[in-house]
């Protein structure tokens, strides 16, 4: 995306920021906070006690609470409620006591096997009315394809210390900043053109997909080994972004903000990247030099997305997603046209 | 499924035939040339990566594996050069169409059961079902080796023999019931002693050679056995044994749920039903289960997992003889984008 295109998709969202149709968002008004976060952590530990014992009635679920896995919506005892064998060590909760919603990173055993959990739960009077999850069940690498992740995640211990960090209240801004910051990120990774305006990178930077690290210490292009036709691991965020080099995530849909805890500067988002292929994975970097690159079939990553905002910057990034079929929903849509929408919305 | 179940079933059809397209059909502008013509444009149109010289109604949908996405984009950009295996299954009554074939992508062969709908000669809907990657392409290759559908498909019903759309709709329906938490214990006198099926092009009954690969559980798959034997107390159906005998050995139990079943297109004149469904298999306890000789048998997937699938169905004097699927695997629960969250959640057939 170019320079000016990031302008005009931030443009948009403080369009819609302000404009009055918004108005009926969480963001400007979120539901009564009767549930703060040590309650909102609780419902995340009783449902995934309850998950365990495959037993939805542990749960506190509201009679007409909405079950969603990897964006199907199913019967509360049903999917991982069946064949969830532990709860894993591997625990990070993010908190938006003021839209009364919770995303829970973390890992679970399934049949016995380790598995990323992303957990959204919506509460509403005491009990939880939504429940959103994304099961990471196979390895995201090709080189480690039965791999999750999950047993990377646990030998961390405990998660990165930024996330659970409080910003000094001189630094907290609004939502509506957090979201936008956010946003960047996947406004410059889609059609990434390697000349927009990456500054929203702290230089530390750093992105951990699945339990493994994605990005490294080199932080400028010229830092990183050349000539590549595909960024690397070994590059930190934003020089992965200058390259140029993800311009095969053709699209970036359905970008939902669930969480946004200004004392914390935490923004969670759950989305879509879609891989057109075809004649969408031939293009040309920053230098001119023409690539193709890029999954050569349609390809989907259903993904759950975490950010620490910094001073207007993303310093970490956190992401569990898997492969899904081209174009799928999310289920938490109201319409095609938002499926589909690479809008940021909140 | 115990007998009983299946008599149930058939008594909802009956129920039911008043108000299904098969009492009243509207009249068809669109017979079989036209109909395979429109198929043949279609894939023209994809292999050219150009949706725009397809006649089209206004508001056309467009689904692949299940999800509505734009014409023009998923396969339309990725569809290479077209194979030789063609199977049309018509329906001018409903002017709908059906067809199994091969397609290239990116070098790779790939299976393609696309479903098309015509109104006024334009297309207003598109489904497909595109099956990538191991034995689905192998399979594919087999297809196109054996050049054609096969014999038993193209024969026609002498027209005494041909029975209703219903008729028709009732004996395919059988095997997706029988299949349902499979108890080997039902009336499987619905397979004709003939019997076989393709499975994404691999020969899934009545077949001795191994198929290599791993089961849906994630499992080597172990070498057909030639018989089905209650005594030996196996433990896991194979690929050698007949349609009937694989319903009989109560081994498909972990098949716990076949939903969202649409039959959309039909050909009486030949007798053949064209299915869409869902095949759930729901895991965790589901996966234990006793054999109809007693044996308590785990088996199945260790996790919740689901077939996306099209079938079609050949059927003579009320038994299903030739069956053929395209088949990939979906995220579990996952609906066909055509049918009410309601239908997608159900067993019962729609038509």
């Amino acid at each position: 995306m170019t320079r000016q295109g990031i302008f005009v998709a931030v443009g948009v969202v403080a369009l819609l920021v302000v404009a009055p149709a918004r108005t009926a968002q969480p963001a400007a008004a979120p539901a009564a906070g009767d549930c703060d976060r040590e309650c909102l952590n609780h419902f995340v530990d009783q449902y995934l006690d309850a998950v365990v014992a495959h037993d939805p009635s542990k749960a506190a679920l509201a009679s007409n609470v909405k079950f969603t896995e990897d964006g199907q919506k199913l019967d509360p005892g049903d999917g991982l409620w069946r064949t969830a064998t532990a709860r894993g060590s591997y625990k990070l909760y993010m908190d938006d006591p003021a839209a009364g919603q919770v995303v829970f990173f973390g890992t679970m055993r399934e049949a016995d096997n380790p598995v990323d959990l992303a957990l959204r739960l919506k509460i509403e009077g005491h009990k939880i009315v939504e429940a959103e999850t994304i099961v990471v069940r196979d390895g995201i690498n090709a080189s480690r394809p039965t791999d999750t992740g999950a047993e990377n995640f646990e030998k961390m211990g405990a998660p990165d210390a930024l996330f659970t960090a409080a910003l000094p209240p001189a630094e907290r801004t609004s939502r509506e900043e957090l979201a936008r910051t956010a946003n960047k990120y996947f406004s410059g990774m889609q059609l990434n053109d390697g000349k927009g305006d990456y500054s929203f990178f702290a230089d530390d930077c750093s992105r951990i997909e699945n339990g493994f690290m994605a990005t490294g210490g080199r932080n400028t292009v010229s830092d990183s080994p050349a000539p590549s036709t595909s960024y690397t691991v070994l590059q930190g965020c934003r020089a992965q972004f200058e390259s140029g080099l993800i311009h095969f995530v053709t699209r970036i849909r359905e970008r939902r903000f669930v969480v946004l805890d200004t004392e914390h500067g935490i923004a969670v988002a759950f989305t879509f990247f879609d891989h057109a292929a075809g004649n969408t994975r031939t293009f040309q970097t920053p230098d001119g030099k023409t690539v193709t690159v890029g999954p050569k079939t349609p390809w989907t990553w259903e993904i759950a997305e975490a950010f620490k905002v910094e001073n207007g910057k993303i310093r970490r990034i956190q992401a569990m997603f898997h492969r899904c079929p081209y174009g799928m929903a999310s289920g938490w849509s109201s319409s095609w046209a938002d499926v589909m929408s690479t809008e940021a919305r909140w | 499924m115990c007998a009983s179940a299946i008599f149930f079933i058939v008594l909802i059809f009956a129920g039911a035939a008043s108000a299904g397209p098969q009492g009243g059909a509207a009249a068809s502008s669109c017979d079989r040339t036209c109909l395979n013509n429109f198929a043949d444009q279609l894939v023209d149109a994809l292999v050219a990566h150009d949706p725009s010289r397809l006649p089209v109604t206004q508001w056309v949908k467009y689904t692949e594996n299940g999800q509505h996405i734009e014409l023009g984009d998923g396969f339309w950009r990725t569809a290479g050069g077209k194979g030789t295996y063609k199977f049309y299954v018509d329906d001018p009554e409903a002017e709908q169409v059906g067809l199994e074939t091969v397609l290239q992508e990116v070098g790779h062969p790939v299976l393609l059961a696309l479903r098309l709908k015509i109104e006024n000669q334009k297309i207003s809907e598109i489904e497909t079902i595109i099956a990538r990657g191991g034995l689905a392409e192998t399979g594919a290759t087999n297809l196109e080796k054996l050049g054609k559908p096969r014999a038993g498909f193209a024969e026609t019903i002498p027209p005494a023999e041909r029975v209703s759309r219903l008729e028709l709709i009732k004996t395919a329906n059988k095997y997706f019931s029988g299949m349902e938490k499979d108890d080997g214990k039902g009336d499987y006198s619905f397979f004709g002693d003939d019997c076989n099926r393709l499975e994404n092009g691999m020969q899934t009954t009545n077949n001795m050679t191994p198929m290599g690969g791993t089961t849906a559980g994630g499992q080597p798959r172990p070498a057909p056995s030639p018989k089905y034997d209650p005594s030996t107390n196996p433990t896991m159906y194979s690929a050698g044994w007949s349609c009937r005998d694989q319903f009989r050995s109560g081994l498909l139990h972990f098949v716990s749920w076949i939903r969202d079943r649409r039959y959309p297109i039909v050909d009486e004149e030949h007798g053949i039903v064209w299915a869409f469904g869902f095949f759930d298999h729901q895991a965790g306890d589901t996966r234990n289960f006793d054999t109809p000789t007693g044996q308590h048998v785990t088996a199945g997937p260790t996790t919740p997992f689901t077939w996306e699938i099209a079938e079609i169905f050949k059927v003579r004097h009320g038994q299903l003889h030739e069956i053929e699927a395209v088949l990939t695997q979906s995220p579990y629960g996952m609906c066909s984008g055509w049918s009410s969250y309601e239908r997608c959640r159900s067993d019962q057939p729609q038509w």
